[in-house]
């Protein structure tokens, strides 16, 4: 069993998406077409983008799992009201932000605290970028705090490469921090590390498809776990345990 | 069994990773590489570049299906030299590391060419993001490749970890002399790309292992199911 934890529906990509999701995963959860607007979208684009998703995703619901994309630059209402109606109305499984705001801006307060009522996991991107750092984007330690101030929220911070040893040990404190596999290059040294330092139980997989190849993402896991129990937890267990399914 | 031309070995800096041959030829034998090019990456920051190539050679004595492939500077008299020994198919050079820029080379060129021998050239070590922040060194540009396998048109030169539009653009060229491996190039369209514009006969295999999981490079390749065998294109070489 396999459940890709990080996976994107771009439009232009979407026919490859689909197939390399076949070859790779049982089941996904779609993140949405982020960049679909730009850097920035309105909750109007928002709203588009998590339709998109829900079309996506409704088709097969046992399999694919939809999570809810929010500009946290966008009124607080707005988010509220598309994460109460997305979570609530139509059963999306986790909300995701993305590059538009550092997380540990107080803006995302009272959007954290939505979002422990709804009882749902963040999917958060992050990145220790040293070039092409976007304005909004996150580092792990706006994670920590973002982690510190919403304890009865699980995060997932994506992007272990990119994340980097420093970053891995960063979130290790924080029982409420989740790490990804998806996205950077398929290098397996910082999934030993993160292995070691974290355990399988807070490490998904994912292969953010279709930016990155599913396969060589898949590839990473099977070529660096060798434990069969750290195997089904990295690869579908934990993942169903943090939705909920 | 899969031919990798794109195997490094010895310490990097900012990664742990396995430093010595033995390890790392269990390793890929897991994922089904049974052979290859291995160029040293100590080399790469460590100008005792002599010491580096001895290193590489004792280190893979023991492996003769893994080739070695030293690290070469026009200032070094003694990697050129190595270039001489039957063993060696190719030499590899580091320009943007090593601080020069790829058209002030004169005897590296000549000398490979004479010995009918590779030369390598990786565009990057990591992904440009993830640098140190104190030891950011910018990819070599794709123009400054092509233009020197435009002045030498004899000689082989492979090109290592390019990304998609990189390689997307060297392999576009369809120069005979130029070939670009697999390692950074990833996505769900790149190969399908690289197969309506009929390059992929100048498209080897290559892991970049130990900083890549391997299998990661051999399962982003069963993923494509076009007609193409790595193995056979690095034959070419």
């Amino acid at each position: 069993m396999i459940f890709d934890f990080h996976t994107h529906n771009f439009r232009k990509t979407l026919p490859e998406t689909v197939i390399a999701l076949e070859n790779t995963a049982d089941s996904f959860l779609c993140l949405g077409d982020v960049f679909a607007f730009g850097a920035d979208p309105s909750a109007e684009e928002i709203h588009k983008i998590n339709d998109d998703v829900l079309e996506y995703t409704s088709c097969d619901s046992s399999h694919r799992f939809a999570a809810c994309f929010i500009n946290p630059c966008n009124s607080v209402d707005s988010c509220i009201g598309e994460m109460r109606f997305r979570v609530l109305k139509q059963g999306f499984k986790a909300i995701k932000f993305e590059v538009n705001l550092p997380c540990s801006d107080p803006a995302m307060t009272p959007l954290m605290r939505e979002i422990a009522r709804l009882k749902v996991p963040v999917v958060h991107h992050c990145w220790r970028k040293s070039a092409d750092r976007c304005p909004g984007e996150s580092f792990p330690e706006d994670v920590v705090v973002l982690a510190k101030r919403n304890p009865d929220v699980n995060i997932v911070m994506a992007h272990i490469s990119s994340c980097g040893y420093l970053g891995v040990a960063q979130i290790a404190p924080l029982k409420n921090v989740y790490t990804d596999t998806s996205g950077g290059v398929p290098e397996g040294s910082i999934l030993e590390y993160a292995l070691a330092l974290l355990g399988p139980e807070r490490i998904l997989y994912g292969s953010d498809v279709p930016c990155r190849s599913a396969a060589s993402q898949l590839g990473r896991v099977l070529g660096t776990v060798k434990s069969r129990r750290a195997r089904e937890l990295i690869l579908y267990k934990n993942a169903e345990r943090l939705l909920g399914l | 069994m899969i031919f990798d031309v794109n195997i490094g070995y010895g310490v990097w800096p900012f990664r742990t990773t396995l430093r010595t041959a033995a390890p790392l030829v269990r390793k890929l034998a897991l994922s089904g590489i049974g052979a290859g090019w291995v160029h040293s990456m100590e080399s790469v920051w460590n100008f005792d570049i002599d010491r580096c190539n001895q290193a590489l050679l004792k280190g893979w004595k023991r492996f003769p299906e893994f080739k070695t492939v030293p690290t070469l500077h026009e200032a070094y008299q003694q990697s050129l030299e190595l270039l001489e020994m039957a063993q060696i198919p190719a030499g590899i050079i580091y320009p943007n590391y090593h601080g020069y820029a790829l058209d002030s080379l004169e005897e590296i060129p000549k000398v490979l060419q004479r010995l009918k021998k590779t030369l390598v050239i990786p565009l990057r070590q990591e992904d440009e993001r993830n640098q140190h922040p104190m030891a950011r060194v910018p990819a070599l540009a794709v123009a400054q490749v092509l233009a020197f396998c435009r002045k030498f048109p004899d000689l082989k030169v492979l090109v290592l970890n390019a990304c998609n539009a990189e390689a997307a653009s060297l392999l576009s060229e369809k120069m005979e002399n130029l070939y670009c491996d697999s390692a950074f190039i990833d996505g769900v369209t790149p190969y399908r790309k690289f197969e309506e514009g009929q390059t992929l006969d100048h498209l080897l295999f290559g892991s970049n292992a130990p900083l890549f999981e391997p299998l990661a490079s051999v399962m982003k390749f069963q993923e494509f199911k076009g007609k193409y065998d790595p193995s056979k294109n690095a034959a070419k070489l």
